[in-house]
């Protein structure tokens, strides 16, 4: 069972409930407890609630809310948690096309790990990942699961421009580059699954919860989802 | 189809509206005007909804052209904007913070930003834009919401919605009075409500949630020292440089909550002040926060400028929030009761 949260302001319009345990996978369900309880409270004047690997920040208006009280109203809640069970989240599997013009640096990710391309392909697709948060872009994933022998340090310079659908490794984490967006994350190889739609409901193919396997496919596989 | 066409594009111009906060546990920003006061004011002054979309216009450079009669009010920053009639002749100066009626083909010129970084455009009736994942705001990084998810360029017709029944009203008894070759009409009345005519914003600010890592030499130059506004600023954040900020030593932070006003130190020392388009998440350790009531004018900030901070408690920073939102609402009742001596008279 993990710690209670300690809290404190984020500016004149947010609170945060912080854990403190260095465990993401035992804090993920207490983090995520507690947002529900917040939603099922429905308390006025809460504007959003957006939860992180060890954090749950709730946004406020200052209009219904002076600090005090939401304070005491947020430690009340803290006391008096409600463990509603954890809806299930689905397993998805993700193509993923580790071929040249897909996975800019699986050259130097074997390199720096003294594996061979194909080593590190194995060991990627053998291992189950875990949706942590949705964050940094829309739709962006981050995972945890990866095995700490391919942990990769993020790049001394960001690149301008990571494609969409780039799968990539920064320190112990793993991401999917939702949209195109400048990053500095280790590029491993690339799926032609559209990973957010605005007009999709809902728009993010991926949530906190989810579980994902990695499934190989050949460029040719690649350009034929990409277009269909 | 009544709608604005834009003749010209500007620097950067979006559609934007009250933004998507519910929309942020999908990794999406809240998005909407980074002025919401002025933005808010636009609106009222042309009966709309404070969320109805209004046009976001950066710096300078924008031609627009309405291809029906309408009523337009401009606010925020003041961006010289200039209008010339249907015939071409004489190019006279927009009146800024009341309503304005302006006939089909009128051209709306923005030759430069005075003061300020970032004008609004509200249109009686609103930009009619399709709403995306619950607000018409545009998600540049995404490519979605506003006009196609993008800025607006020459040869775009942003469609416009029903206007109020007072500016109906009011734009009938207007166009009797007129005659054929005036192509404009304002009431003598206006708000404007904020000054952006400094050079050196002072904007209050609590302590950021790694504050006390700073070192103690940077956090004192943190409140003393003054930071300028780089080029590279945009609806995500404000970059901005200034007295070196250093950590006491370096702190490994997992990706976590952001919200406008965030003021980050990234490794190059060089502070940034996130804004609308901010991601909702991020690691970079958080140095002061902005005070809600202050994020207006940090959304006027052109680069050139410099800001200086000021500490307040978040109890002040609270208060100050209520007040600015009384003030609102006084504006919106006075605004409310001009309109009726309009359409009375």
């Amino acid at each position: 069972m993990a710690e209670k949260p300690t809290i404190r302001p984020l500016g004149d319009a947010a609170i945060q409930l912080v854990w403190h345990e260095s465990d993401w996978m035992e804090t993920f369900s207490v983090v995520h407890s507690m947002a529900r309880q917040i939603s099922e409270s429905q308390m006025d004047g809460i504007i959003a609630s957006i939860p992180a690997y060890q954090t749950l920040t709730i946004q406020y208006d200052p209009m219904c809310w002076r600090w005090g009280e939401i304070a005491k109203v947020i430690e009340g809640l803290i006391d008096h948690p409600t463990t509603t069970p954890t809806a299930p989240r689905q397993t998805i599997e993700i193509p993923i096309c580790y071929e040249s013009e897909y996975s800019l640096d699986l050259p130097a990710i074997a390199t720096t790990h003294g594996m061979s391309i194909n080593d590190v392909i194995q060991l990627h697709l053998s291992c189950e990942y875990f949706v942590q948060m949705i964050g940094f872009a829309p739709g962006f994933p981050y995972l945890s699961g990866l095995p700490p022998s391919l942990a990769t340090p993020r790049k001394e310079s960001p690149r301008v421009i990571v494609p969409k659908g780039s799968v990539a490794i920064g320190g112990r984490q793993i991401g999917i580059y939702s949209v195109a967006s400048p990053g500095g994350w280790n590029i491993l190889g690339r799926t032609p699954l559209s990973l957010f739609h605005p007009a999709r409901n809902p728009p993010c193919l991926l949530h906190a919860g989810d579980s994902i396997r990695f499934r190989k496919i050949s460029s040719d596989d690649y350009r034929a989802m990409e277009s269909s | 189809m009544n709608g604005l066409r834009i003749r010209k594009g500007g620097v950067f111009s979006t559609i934007q509206d009250l933004g998507r906060p519910q929309a942020q546990v999908d990794g999406v920003a809240v998005g909407g005007a980074v002025d919401r006061i002025s933005h808010e004011l636009a609106n009222r002054l042309v009966c709309n909804s404070p969320d109805a979309a209004t046009l976001e216009i950066t710096l300078w450079g924008d031609e627009l052209e309405p291809l029906a009669d309408v009523v337009i009010a401009v606010t925020g920053g003041d961006l010289t904007p200039s209008i010339v009639g249907p015939t071409e002749r004489g190019e006279m100066s927009l009146p800024q913070g009341r309503p304005v009626f302006l006939r089909a083909g009128t051209k709306i010129l923005f030759r430069g930003a005075l003061q300020g970084c970032r004008g609004y455009l509200a249109i009686a009736g609103g930009f009619d834009v399709p709403s995306m994942m619950e607000s018409r705001s545009t998600h540049l990084r995404g490519a979605f919401g506003g006009y196609q998810g993008r800025s607006l360029r020459a040869g775009d017709v942003v469609p416009i919605g029903q206007a109020d029944k007072q500016v109906g009203q009011w734009m009938k008894n207007v166009r009797t009075g007129l005659s054929m070759d005036q192509f404009c009409f304002a009431p003598r009345w206006f708000f404007r409500p904020n000054d952006y005519a400094a050079i050196v914003v002072q904007l209050r600010a609590l302590r950021g949630t790694e504050y006390e890592h700073l070192e103690l030499t940077s956090q004192q130059r943190l409140w003393s020292s003054q930071f300028k506004v780089l080029p590279n600023s945009d609806r995500m954040g404000c970059r901005l440089e200034g007295a070196s900020l250093a950590l006491q030593s370096k702190i490994e932070l997992v990706s976590d909550g952001l919200v406008v006003g965030t003021l980050q130190l990234p490794p190059s020392g060089n502070p940034i002040l996130i804004l609308a388009d901010g991601a909702p998440t991020g690691g970079y350790p958080r140095i002061a926060q902005i005070i809600s009531a202050d994020h207006c004018k940090a959304g006027q900030l052109r680069p050139g400028m410099s800001i200086a901070l000021t500490e307040v408690s978040i109890e002040e920073a609270q208060s100050l929030y209520r007040e600015q939102r009384t003030m609102m609402s006084a504006l919106e009742s006075q605004i409310a009761i001009q309109w009726r001596g309009m359409v009375d008279e």
